[in-house]
């Protein structure tokens, strides 16, 4: 059993109306536990609706969604997929509704019931996590971009959460608070073991990841390493999407006669090639 | 003609336990046919800034002079001068899309230009030659809802809305937040033609540090409310120093190149932009291929 199973997952909104729009068509993925996958997509492709179903604030019209083997469609399992998939969206503004830090990130396990120590005990951990815990006295109007996505995750850390999803979460995001919640999250995925999903339009954060699932249309249309996926750029730009920077000039050094490898992803690959077949 | 500003200042809240200087003393110009970028940590009031380009906001000391006029004028005679001058600067909020509102495409780009209390034919011309400077045929999409469009496509229509009443200066605060990578370059080229060829001056907000290298001539960095800097893009990508004390960054391409300088390759470290960049690795590469 993998951690996340979509099987056939379709979503119809106004299904039998004069609106209706198919925004998910037989989606079919497996996601283990403790895997850090990207999705990518045009603008309307269908990933937020995806990632809006796999902790079932969407239920599928067709096909199904199973967290940790639970059907999302089940009522009496919906807490339980829930505390163990947390979402983080694109706005820092629109997920924080306590007047406190320390009260926004206790308001996940207030509501599962949990006693007061323990509580305390989570909220203690979630910000020392997240590199947050001077801040647990602040008013979350005070903090910077970065600093309040820092703090939704927090929020999903109290309740255990094993699983983030990141839905465009750094798309609002000055550079710094950019790095601060990607070096973050990326942290707990290797120190915690935590699945990782983040639906992101910056390719160079989709690099970082094991696995990339590409959305069009609302069907799935590819899915590989970042290596295998970005090895094709044309096909990448015809889906509207682009690939980092660093695959694109070495494409381009390549095309000009430079041999370089062909797994170059990030800056850091590219540096080390660069440097290695230049002679001096 | 220009727009400027005088020693603003400008307080949200004011006389309340939640007073806050959003802006403090900022002076600076811009000059008409200039691309102007502004960068800077969230909250360090550069969209409190650009409310202040056309009235949106007005401060709470200095002045905000669009043309020689004093666009926040209080007496009789200056206040119709303001008024008029105010209307030289279009203003493009965050997010534009979520502001449409009518039922066809048109009926939402004129509602401006019926505001100012324009000519039907007068409106119809600036609603169509509103849509064709942004891309959008004017025939097809003209009776569509806009509600049937993509983000960016519908971002494009409420631009529309804007350039229909003719400003001299378009303000635009994050325009392509959130857009896919196509979506983001379509838009930002579109702004680029609206600059080139239709004389715009244009000021934009951007977190986006690759953006603001390749359009900008100017750039403008804010921070804790004070304007921290103003030159151009590659004079400020040059100071380290400045850029990690206000939240921003070097764009990518500087990044690599400063690494290949330091292990001692002879690339040109100013170049700004990944064309540039990648110029300068040819020149170093084509001779040193092994």
């Amino acid at each position: 059993m993998s951690f996340i199973e979509a099987e056939n997952l379709t979503h119809i909104y106004g299904q039998g109306t004069e609106q209706e729009f198919t925004a998910l068509q037989d989606v079919s993925f497996h996601i283990e536990a403790g895997e850090f996958v990207a999705i990518l997509g045009a603008n309307g492709s269908g990933k937020s609706t995806l990632a809006r179903h796999l902790n079932g604030l969407l239920l599928p019209t067709g096909g199904a969604c199973r967290i940790a083997g639970l059907d999302t469609r089940s009522p009496q399992d919906i807490w339980q997929i829930r505390r163990q998939v947390g979402m983080v969206f694109q706005n820092p503004d629109n997920q924080l509704i306590a007047g406190v830090v320390e009260d926004d990130v206790a308001f996940g396990p207030e509501n599962l019931g949990m006693e007061p120590a323990k509580i305390r005990q989570q909220v203690e951990m979630a910000l020392q996590a997240v590199g947050m815990a001077e801040f647990r006295k602040f008013a979350p109007h005070l903090l910077s971009g970065g600093q309040k996505q820092r703090v939704a995750i927090a929020g999903a850390l109290a309740m255990d959460t094993k699983c983030l999803i990141l839905d465009e979460a750094t798309a609002m995001l000055d550079p710094q608070g950019r790095r601060e919640v990607m070096d973050t999250v990326e942290r707990l995925h290797r120190e915690r073991g935590l699945t990782l999903l983040c639906i992101t339009h910056f390719m160079d954060e989709a690099a970082r990841a094991d696995r990339v699932l590409v959305m069009e249309h609302g069907r799935l249309v590819q899915q590989g390493t970042p290596a295998e996926v970005f090895a094709d750029a044309p096909k990448l730009h015809k889906l509207g999407l682009a690939v980092p920077l660093a695959v694109e000039l070495a494409w381009n050094l390549r095309q000009s006669g430079v041999d370089l490898p062909r797994d170059i992803l990030s800056n850091d690959d590219l540096v080390a090639a660069l440097e290695a077949c230049y002679v001096h | 003609m220009s727009i400027e500003l005088k020693t603003v200042k400008y307080i949200y809240m004011p006389k309340t336990p939640y007073e806050r200087v959003a802006l403090d003393d900022v002076s600076l110009t811009i000059e008409e046919g200039s691309f102007t970028a502004i960068a800077g940590h969230t909250g360090s009031g550069k969209s409190t800034l650009v409310q202040h380009l056309n009235g949106l906001l007005s401060p709470v000391a200095g002045e905000v002079i669009v043309d020689g006029i004093d666009i926040n004028a209080k007496d009789k005679a200056g206040k119709i001068k303001a008024w008029h001058a105010r209307q030289q600067v279009g203003m493009v909020f965050q997010y534009a899309e979520t502001q449409l509102f009518e039922e066809t495409i048109a009926q939402d780009i004129a509602f401006g230009p019926r505001n100012q209390g324009l000519e039907d034919a007068e409106i119809e011309e600036r609603v169509r030659q509103a849509m064709e400077m942004v891309g959008l045929d004017y025939h097809k999409f003209k009776d569509m809802s806009p509600f049937a469009l993509s983000g960016g496509q519908m971002r494009r229509v409420a631009m529309a809305g804007v350039l229909a009443m003719r400003p001299k200066y378009l303000v635009l605060d994050e325009p392509a937040a959130g857009l896919d990578p196509r979506g983001r370059e379509e838009l930002m080229a579109e702004i680029q033609r609206l600059h080139k060829k239709g004389k715009l001056t244009i000021v934009f907000v951007s977190h986006s540090m690759e953006d603001i290298a390749k359009m900008a001539d100017q750039m403008l960095v804010m921070q804790g409310g004070k304007l921290r800097a103003a030159a151009s893009p590659a004079e400020i990508f040059a100071q380290a120093g400045l850029l990690q004390e206000t939240g921003l960054e070097q764009p990518q391409i500087m990044q690599v190149l400063a690494r290949l300088k330091q292990a001692g390759l002879p690339v040109d470290t100013r170049a700004i932009t990944p064309e540039a960049g990648l110029r300068s690795l040819r020149e170093v590469f084509n001779i040193h291929v092994k």
